[in-house]
């Protein structure tokens, strides 16, 4: 007994201190692809890197990467900084963060540690100012506490981009302007631009060769769209691995704000009508850019999309089991075939070879042309003033290599190598400036073995970047490389709508020229800098809306799983009359005042932005 | 004479050699509980300011019992959450006795293999997470593809309509607490083994040959051997009732259409403080929360001890 | 010691019992070896959770795991502080639960009472973080050891325990000049088999399980545990399956499931512990007590 008592502690003594040295250590992360360094190696001395070997400078970085670890980078987008611009990165965290919506709060909370312990480093990212209003509070806190440098005179001297592009130039204004109180900026915005989809994900969604089946019917209403699901729900019961096929489904229990994102959030973007922030109080118009209130409107487009719910329910065109399934069940379902439509097309996109994979061949979804009640259409996605804030810190000791450092990213050239792989490897420029995919590249892509973030460095940085990768560049180019439409080798789905249903050369040349039901032509922006501009609330009007919320929350599932249309009536008055109660005037009020000041200070700048893209 | 108050006094003198002894002894373990977990507390503070990371203590805005002010925002929400959190709680408190009879039944197995078997997987539950467990529920309990409907509506068509057993609001309490059982009924148990196995065996070989037969022996043995474990934990888990069975559980369970019976505490301050944004709410409902688990730990505390003579302290 | 061990016959309790035991192990044992079947078969056949067979085994799953992830160094990592921290609590937290049994102890109810409070008390995230990084805790294994080393519940436990242990032992130890640490390792703990059985398993799950104080505490890769890994390769799976600014979809065909991918994390995390309880289970077992009295 006392021999394995001793034996024990001894034990545990030696590993205490193999820890404490272990802990104590300082190794880096060594990651080499030492293949792959040599084409990005290659590719900087061409470029006439002029830096020595005692110039190179580490910084350490707190940004949202992809990457699975902390410590020096060693991916060969990487490796070109070095060569090109003598700095390495170090990242302070790595993905674990998470990067879904569901997790940003988890990025939130650290930066919040961070801030509190005065834990800052060299480049800070502070967030999205959409993602979270209290960004702004942050930043300006961090400002007036010197935690942060102020950047004009850095832009100034060390930068060719940040100081000269006019796309960047506004983004440094607006903040300038309406962030700082004292006549200078200390971010500058990221991920950000005009960017062009090539098919709009808020639409209709359809099961494509179902639908061509039936000779492509003329759906202009939610009424017409349940009429063709019922007859496609009948003709396709099963997939061919014997799943059941339903027209549409939900995952429906997540929490509030991710559960409900079907009626609040997909179905009214699909008209043009975005929920400010996530509140189902107040929606912007994106064809007027205003603030409405369509809750109080017993005939608004939002009502109509829990009638279709309600309805597709009734008519058992709705998965039962909706209700229970969390997103990613969802997904999962959708990746197995089991639903005909929807109204979030980022989930149904690309979903051919998946499809092809469990026996159903030239199969896909494709997007409707917008019914009679849309009014806008989501195509360009506008961001014009950088939605991702960095800041240098003011304990950085090479504030010059840290601005250089975010000019780089901040250029088209980075940007593309951030959100595609450097250069010569993922990529290669011919004399006129066009950008083709290796053929390595396609072919790792493709087989989803390799590593495309430590392979090529695609996408691990992304965030950082000025401009989107649907961003085009001065050329006309995409950003990325990977977004231009290939359209010899488009699938079978595709090919076919093209020519057989929207009857064009190509999905932008048809998606821009639409009309309205009144003949008008189609406004295709979705305005992201006005929602990001809000900022903070008073605090009873977060309340308010909190309540309102909640209470819909509640009350949107119990409509749609009403048992008849008298029920349905009756819940849909009391939901009126109970955020009524709630105070959904005041917060429309808060918010209309609110965005009408907004496009008071904005609009010029923005629309001066819009055009130089 | 001289000599017995010699002895006394040596006698005093070695106890207060003793009681100094001790102190010295606790002294590290004082230290460490105040650095751990006292000064922490200091953070409170900012539950009474507009917080936000990063500014200093001078710049911030004091707003006194605003942040608590806000929890009672809607009068109507507070007190179904707060009747919500108390039934589950209570109804968790009810189900208590349930590891304890488990371990004394499970320890009524003779035959050992099936024995350790049965007391290791028992806990697998335990180990699964709440969003595993949820998927492993769906599965069974789907309306549309679960195993339980398939089976009911679909193979042996006796119901017409699927079981809607996750979303149908009037069981959902019970859903809850078996939810709990499940998860927890043999990790529980481990500390009840654990106290059965340390009753004197020769007690049960006694009362065998005093004619005792197995439900005596349990009875007059067994149970009481447990009685000190369970009164503690008893009095623990109503500490607890605020909690109820953890955050992560309703948060995951939760869905639109039973979010009325299902919204607890924890999840709403969580909702709330996500709407508030800044961290001095979120601070203001710890407090708030730890405090009256600590008074309500106390009560159950005094109460036990008058009914049964001992309790925690 | 040896009993005459009569040969019982069966009751109608027992069979009611062993029935009753088989239907508790087939319902906590279903949901384990689905997850097993499901992180062993072909995601693609994968349409319901509850197989009895698994359909095409394949490890692709396990491989998502293990292959481009360096991942031995976290499992390392997390076993080496179940093991480092489940000692260091439970010397602890034993001998403190000890002292506070002890008669002469001065202050005896406001230590005890000081101590138990801290169960309930909450300090929120930001000014723990911030108390750790003043305490130096930050990026080092200590972090993951020394703030778990005093856990009231664990102490209340322990003591519980302990004041089961008959006086006489203790009081023959001291008649016999034994000072308090003798006591403590020379009676105490001998006796404490099943106690100290039951909190090191609580203590070493703990460990094995928590992540939140890497993430927010920790950022060399060389001290990542096995938890925050996991939950990382859940992170980017969810990023390559399903967010369609990076979804290449041949990825999504030839990757397996996230379904499977839960699956075999859940088995990575759980087979390890099913592992360490044989071991465990011993300190259970009755018998510890016999005539400890009289010896």
């Amino acid at each position: 007994m006392k021999n394995k008592w001793l034996r024990l502690m001894a034990l545990t003594m030696s590993a205490v201190m193999a820890f404490s040295v272990a802990g104590c250590g300082d190794k880096a992360a060594s990651d080499t692809t030492a293949s792959k360094d040599d084409s990005a190696a290659v590719k900087a001395e061409a470029d006439g890197a002029e830096v020595a070997e005692d110039e190179v400078v580490t910084l350490k970085m707190f940004i949202r990467n992809s990457s699975k670890y902390t410590g020096l980078q060693e991916d060969p987008v990487a490796k070109y900084i070095e060569e090109k611009l003598g700095i390495r990165i170090e990242l302070t965290v790595d993905s674990s963060l998470g990067s879904t919506t569901a997790q940003a709060s988890t990025f939130d909370e650290l930066l919040a540690t961070k801030l509190a312990t005065n834990d800052m480093d060299d480049i800070m990212d502070f967030g999205s100012t959409s993602g979270n209003p209290e960004c702004v509070t942050n930043l300006q806190n961090a400002a007036e506490a010197g935690m942060i440098m102020p950047l004009d005179d850095l832009v100034a001297e060390y930068t060719t981009n940040l100081s000269s592009d006019p796309r960047l130039t506004v983004r440094n204004d607006y903040r300038r302007e309406n962030m700082y109180s004292d006549g200078k900026f200390y971010s500058v915005g990221g991920w950000g631009g005009m960017g062009l989809d090539q098919l709009p994900g808020a639409a209709v969604w359809i099961r494509w060769d179902a639908y061509k089946e039936m000779g492509y019917p003329e759906i202009k209403s939610d009424d017409q769209l349940l009429e063709v699901l019922a007859q496609m729900q009948e003709k396709y019961p099963e997939t061919p691995a014997g799943d059941k096929i339903y027209a549409v489904g939900g995952g429906f229990a997540d929490a509030q704000g991710m559960g409900d994102g079907f009626l609040n959030r997909d179905y009214p973007l699909t008209k043009g009508y975005e929920s400010l922030e996530g509140n189902y109080a107040v929606y912007f118009n994106h064809a007027t850019r205003e603030v409405e209130n369509l809750l109080s409107d017993a005939d608004s487009v939002f009502w109509n999309g829990v009638e279709f719910y309600f309805k597709a329910n009734q008519m058992g065109l709705l998965d039962p089991g909706a209700m229970t399934m969390s997103s990613s069940e969802y997904s999962e379902k959708v990746n197995k075939g089991q639903y005909l439509a929807g109204y979030n097309g980022w989930t149904f996109m690309g979903k051919e070879a998946v499809l092809e994979g469990l026996g159903m061949a030239d199969s896909g979804y494709m997007p409707l042309d917008p019914f009679d009640d849309v009014e806008s259409m989501a195509l360009y996605w506008e961001s014009v003033l950088g939605g991702n804030e960095f800041a240098i810190s003011s304990t950085c000791e090479h504030p010059d290599k840290a601005i250089q450092f975010l000019d780089w990213c901040m250029s088209e050239e980075g940007s593309r190598m951030i959100t595609q792989g450097a250069e010569g490897l993922a990529y290669t420029v011919d004399e006129n400036g066009t950008p083709s995919l290796t053929e390595q590249f396609k072919t790792d892509n493709a087989e989803g073995v390799v590593d495309m973030a430590e392979a090529y460095g695609k996408w691990k940085y992304a965030g950082i970047n000025a401009f989107q990768h649907i961003d085009t560049d001065a050329n006309g180019n995409y950003i990325q490389p990977e977004q231009t439409p290939d359209v010899e080798n488009y699938s079978a789905v595709k090919k076919d709508a093209l020519a057989n249903y929207y009857k064009a050369d190509s999905f932008t040349e048809h998606f821009t020229t639409l009309k309205t039901a009144d003949g008008e032509d189609l406004p295709t922006i979705l305005w992201g800098s006005y929602a990001a501009a809000i900022g903070t609330k008073p605090d009873d009007i977060k309340q308010k809306y909190g309540q309102i919320n909640d209470f819909m929350y509640k009350q949107i599932f119990k409509m749609v799983y009403a048992a008849d249309e008298a029920e349905y009536e009756t819940l849909k008055a009391e939901a009126i009359e109970e955020v009524n109660n709630l105070g959904i005037d005041d917060v429309f009020n808060w918010y209309d005042t609110r965005m009408k000041e907004i496009r008071g200070n904005l609009d010029a700048l923005i629309d001066e932005a819009v055009k130089a893209y | 004479m001289k000599q017995a108050r010699v002895k006394e006094n040596k006698f005093r003198n070695a106890k207060a050699a003793e009681k100094r002894k001790l102190f010295l002894i606790s002294i590290p373990f004082l230290i460490f509980i105040t650095a751990f977990s006292y000064v922490p507390l200091l953070g409170w503070v900012i539950s009474f300011f507009i917080y936000y990371p990063g500014i200093p203590f001078s710049k911030m805005e004091f707003v006194g019992l605003k942040n608590f002010e806000a929890f009672f925002y809607n009068k109507k929400q507070v007190i179904t959450v707060v009747r919500n959190t108390f039934v589950l709680s209570g109804l968790i408190i009810l189900t208590l006795p349930l590891p304890a009879i488990f371990a004394i039944l499970l320890n009524e197995i003779r035959n050992l293999k099936f024995k350790k078997l049965v007391q290791t997987f028992s806990t697998i539950p335990y180990f699964i997470s709440y969003v595993l467990l949820y998927l492993a529920f769906t599965t069974i309990l789907s309306p549309s593809d679960g195993m339980l409907n398939t089976l009911l509506v679909d193979n042996l068509g006796i119901l017409d309509k699927p079981l809607n057993v996750l979303t149908n609001e009037k069981i959902a309490w019970t859903v809850q607490t078996a939810t709990y059982l499940f998860k927890n009924l043999g990790y529980n148990a481990i500390l009840y083994l654990s106290a059965i196995a340390s009753i004197d065996t020769q007690l049960y070989e006694a009362a065998e040959v005093d004619g005792a037969g197995r439900f005596d022996k349990i009875w007059h043995i067994t149970v009481p051997g447990l009685l000190p474990t369970f009164v503690v934990l008893l009095v623990l888990q109503i500490g607890s009732v605020l909690s109820g069975a953890g955050f992560e559980q309703y948060y995951v369970f939760g869905n639109g259409m039973i979010m009325d019976k299902l919204e607890v505490i924890d999840t709403y301050t969580y909702k709330m403080g996500i709407v508030q944004g800044n961290y001095s709410f979120g601070t203001a409902m710890s407090m708030m929360k730890s405090v009256l688990s600590v008074g309500l730990m106390l009560i159950a505390n005094t109460l036990v001890k008058k009914i049964r003579g001992s309790s925690i302290f | 010691m040896k009993t005459k061990k009569k040969k019982k016959k069966l009751t109608i309790f027992d069979v009611i019992n062993y029935t009753f035991m088989a239907v508790i192990l087939i319902c906590c044992i279903y949901p384990f070896y689905s997850l097993l079947v499901s992180s062993v078969s072909d995601p693609k056949k994968l349409e319901q959770w509850f197989l009895i067979f698994p359909l095409n085994v394949t490890f692709s799953s396990y491989r998502e795991i293990f292959a481009n992830n360096r991942i031995l160094l976290p499992i390392f990592i997390s076993a080496a502080r179940a093991f480092v921290g489940t000692v260091i609590t439970l010397i602890c937290c034993s001998m403190f639960a000890f002292l506070v049994t002890q008669r002469l102890l001065p202050f005896k109810k406001f230590i005890y009472k000081y101590v138990v409070i801290t169960m309930y008390l909450n300090a929120g995230m930001i000014p723990w973080v911030l108390t750790m990084v003043t305490y130096g805790l930050k990026n080092n294994f200590w972090v993951y050891v020394v703030p778990s080393a005093m856990s009231a519940y664990y102490i209340i436990l322990i003591k519980t325990y302990f004041e089961s242990i008959p006086a006489e032992l203790e009081e023959s130890a001291r008649m016999d000049g034994a000072g308090f640490f003798t006591i403590f390792f020379k009676v105490i703990l001998p006796l404490s088999g099943p106690i100290l059985g039951a909190i090191a398993m609580f203590s070493a799950v703990g460990q094995w399980n928590s992540w939140y104080d890497n993430l927010m505490l920790v950022q060399k890769n060389e001290l990542k545990t096995l938890q925050l890994m996991l939950y990382q390769v859940i992170q980017n799976m969810n990023v390559v399956m399903n967010d369609p600014k990076t979804a290449a979809t041949a990825q999504v065909v030839n990757r397996p499931s996230i379904m499977s991918v839960r699956s075999a994390i859940a088995m990575v995390t759980v087979i390890p512990i099913l592992c360490v309880y044989p071991f465990m289970q011993r300190y259970f077992a009755s018998g510890i007590m016999v005539g400890a009295v009289k010896g």
